[in-house]
This record gives C-alpha cells, sequence and structure tokens, in this order.
C-alpha cells in the first residue's frame, strides 16, 4: 500500500539522509523520499514564489514546482543540488505565470492582494516598508527584468546564479538586472529626495 | 536600497504544518497517475487510456458520494463551505464532515483504517472491531480508535492554524505526536488539544450507545467555546 506509506507526515524529517540520497530513492520511485524532499524544500520554494509572484499565486506555484520536479526526476543530473533545481522550475514557472497574467493585468488593473499583510506578517517593519516600495515598482518592469532583479536583489543570488536559474547567459542576465535596478532606483528615490 | 542586502533572509513566508500537508496530498493526487516515470511517447499513447481513467474516476467518486457507496482508497471528500456532508463505511462507522472540511480515506482494510483530516472539523462515529486499527491523522497527529465517537479539528485561521483539537464524546482513543512523546489516552468527556499537548477533562458529555443526530451532537459541544477562548484572555494580576 504505497499510498498509505506515503500519507505518513507525522514522521520527523531525517536530517541524516542528504538531499542527493532523497533524490535518488525519490528517482526510483520511492513515494517517503518524494515526501520528504517535499517537507524539507516546500518553505524555500514557497517563499520564493511568494517574493518573485506574491502570495495569490505563491501554493499554486509551489504545488506546480512539485508535480513537476517529480515528474522528471530522470533529468536531474545533480542530484546533490535538489534546492537549486526546484528554485530553478520556481523560475520558470513564475515566468511563464506573468506572461499569461501580463494581458489579464493590463485589462482588469489586477493589484497584488496579500502581499502587503505576508509583508507585515512575515518581516520585520523595516524591511517590510523598503520592500513594498520595491514592489510598487517592480510589477511595472518587464517579465526578465521583473525576475532577474527579485532573483538578484531580493533573493541575494550571485549574477552566476541568477543566470543559471533563469536559464540564460550570464550576459543578459547582468543587462536584465542593470536595467531593472536603473528604473527602480530612479522611480523608488525620486519621490523622497525632498524629504528631510 | 543596500546593495548586496538579502532580503530573503528577512522575509521568510511559511506554510503551517496544515497548509504543508494539504499541498502535500494535492501534489500527490496530481503525481499519482504519471508515477513510474513514464516516457513522452508513453504518454501521447496513454492519452486514450488517460481520458478513460478520467471518466471512470468521475464515475467512481459519483458512487462514493451516494449513501450506498463504497470509499475508494486515496479518495478525497470535502464538504462545500455552506453544508456538512455525510460519509459511511462499508463496516458502519459514520463519518461527519462539517462545512469546509475535507479529507481523505488513506486506507481501509479489515485490519486497518486510516483517514486524513487536512482541513476543518469531522465528528466520527466508529464501530468497535478488535481486530482492526481506526486511525486518524490531523496536522502531524494521529489518533487511534478501538470503537468510539469523537471530533477531530484542524485550525486554520489565525491563532489556531494547524492547531489539532480531539473531542471524545463516547469510548476512547488515543493521541500519537510525531515528536515521540508518549500518548495521551483520552476517555470520553475528555478533549485535547495540540496547543497544550495535555488532556483537558471538558464539557464533552458522555452518551449512550445511540449516535446522536448530528444537530444535537454540535450542541453537546457548544458549551466548550467559552472555555477555550478564556485561554486567550490576558490574566487578572494577584492582588
Amino acid at each position: 500500500m504505497a499510498i498509505v506509506q506515503l500519507l505518513r507526515p507525522a514522521q520527523p524529517a531525517a536530517t541524516d539522509v542528504s538531499d542527493s540520497q532523497l533524490a535518488i530513492a525519490a528517482r526510483a520511485g520511492d513515494v517517503k523520499a518524494r515526501e520528504q524532499l517535499f517537507r524539507r524544500h516546500s518553505s524555500v520554494v514557497y517563499g520564493l514564489a511568494v517574493r518573485l509572484a506574491g502570495p495569490r499565486e505563491a501554493k499554486d506555484i509551489t504545488q506546480d514546482v512539485f508535480v513537476q520536479a517529480f515528474q522528471s526526476l530522470a533529468k536531474l543530473q545533480n542530484p546533490a543540488a535538489v534546492r537549486s533545481w526546484l528554485c530553478g522550475i520556481a523560475v520558470r514557472l513564475v515566468r511563464r505565470r506573468l506572461r499569461r497574467l501580463k494581458l489579464f493585468d493590463s485589462l482588469f488593473q489586477r493589484d497584488n492582494d496579500g502581499l502587503e499583510q505576508a509583508l507585515s506578517a512575515f518581516a520585520a517593519p523595516d524591511v517590510a516598508l523598503e520592500l513594498q516600495r520595491i514592489y510598487e515598482h517592480v510589477g511595472r518592469l518587464p517579465e526578465r527584468q521583473r525576475v532577474a532583479f527579485l532573483l538578484r536583489r531580493v533573493e541575494g543570488m550571485s549574477m552566476e546564479e541568477t543566470a543559471e536559474v533563469m536559464g540564460t547567459s550570464l550576459a543578459s542576465a547582468k543587462r536584465w538586472v542593470t536595467a531593472a535596478e536603473a528604473r527602480i532606483e530612479k522611480l523608488t528615490t525620486a519621490p523622497h529626495r525632498g524629504a528631510p | 536600497m543596500k546593495p548586496g542586502r538579502r532580503f530573503a533572509d528577512e522575509f521568510k513566508p511559511q506554510l503551517s504544518e496544515a497548509e504543508t500537508s494539504e499541498m502535500w496530498e494535492r501534489i500527490e493526487d496530481r503525481s499519482a497517475s504519471s508515477r513510474g516515470g513514464f516516457s513522452q511517447p508513453t504518454w501521447r499513447v496513454a492519452g486514450g487510456v488517460t481520458a478513460f481513467l478520467v471518466v471512470a474516476s468521475a464515475a467512481a467518486f459519483l458512487l462514493f458520494q451516494s449513501p450506498t457507496g463504497s470509499p475508494v482508497v486515496g479518495q478525497v471528500v470535502e464538504a462545500s463551505d455552506l453544508a456538512p456532508q455525510e460519509l459511511e463505511l462499508p463496516d458502519g462507522s459514520k463519518i461527519e464532515l462539517e462545512a469546509g472540511a475535507r479529507l481523505r480515506i488513506a486506507k481501509f482494510s479489515p485490519e486497518n483504517a486510516q483517514v486524513v483530516l487536512s482541513q476543518g472539523a469531522a465528528r466520527f462515529d466508529v464501530q468497535h472491531r478488535a481486530t482492526r486499527s481506526f486511525v486518524v491523522q490531523a496536522g502531524g497527529v494521529e489518533v487511534a480508535v478501538v470503537g468510539t465517537r469523537f471530533r477531530v479539528s484542524v485550525g486554520k485561521l489565525g491563532y489556531a492554524q494547524g492547531r489539532v483539537d480531539v473531542a471524545v464524546e463516547l469510548g476512547s482513543v488515543e493521541v500519537r505526536r510525531p515528536d515521540g512523546s508518549s500518548p495521551v489516552l483520552l476517555a470520553a468527556g475528555e478533549r485535547w488539544t495540540s496547543a497544550l499537548g495535555v488532556a483537558v477533562t471538558s464539557a464533552v458529555a458522555p452518551t449512550g450507545s445511540e449516535a446522536p443526530p448530528p444537530a444535537q451532537a454540535a450542541v453537546a459541544d457548544a458549551p466548550l467555546r467559552p472555555r477555550w477562548h478564556a485561554w486567550r484572555q490576558p490574566k487578572q494580576p494577584k492582588r
């Protein structure tokens, strides 16, 4: 009864089992290993999804990431790098969603519901305020610039990591981040120049 | 913005245990059909089979929802936000899902039954069978049953998010936690909450062998609420 084994979330995470071992077991069809991978990395993927796409989309994205990951475990070349592999899938899904939602946004003036509440609930007040100002402007960026900027400046990834998870060249990643930073900098600093 | 600052360390939205469990169930549901790692051509060939299975699953679901239908292992039952839903198992045990509740039949055999309550509350009226174990999983807690009537709920909002409450109306249950601590045995009239981790005598009154109608059961539970709300009140300073 594989399903029953799978549905025993009460077991504490086996911290002595590496990501690599879990990934190999999961690839071989071990459903408990899959669940452990999910429980170990779901918060990272969810946090990334919230920061990239907002709370409203984050749960669906997290779910999609793991469904897609489990379907393509055979393509995982480096089992030790499960975390960055999952983040790469998340970024691809976020980009796809952002492209798809662009038209919807322009038609219905969709705002980012829940982000303010999430910021106030999970971030210190000064961080929340600063991020809120950034997110106000990030939404106006083209999809590639938006994701590249958030990966580099909010996730704190290196430029090489940013390029890798976006599946692009280092030069392109740098160009997008630079363009986004210039625009964000202009938008965020301009209203405050006259402040005491 | 300060260059090089890592906001991700300071803004970490978290999923509750209940949300994680629910998400895992959904992922498992979606992954179930593709488990085994089919190749791309196999997917194309299997398209017709999948379509057939979708239709068959829908039929099975409708059968499952009917009063005389048998539960399908792996099946998810969800009560709408407006009305409760009743479910009768083949052995005569009954589960009443309160509005908004969601559960999954993880296992059902003559020796072992396992139900996962991922959200909301449900009242269980379990037929006694000496050789069969009946376990309800909720928010990382296991409630093991011999033969009894009890209610389990998983908190969804605010301070109660992820909190599991167990109230026994008849018989006894054993509550097991994943941290390896000793199981807690609850008798009729006792209630347990994961917020405290201890059994607490409450106003849940033991009843006779006849199962009360849902409306009566809900009334019997009602006096508990003021008691539990009292835990949130600030303590009066001693004079």
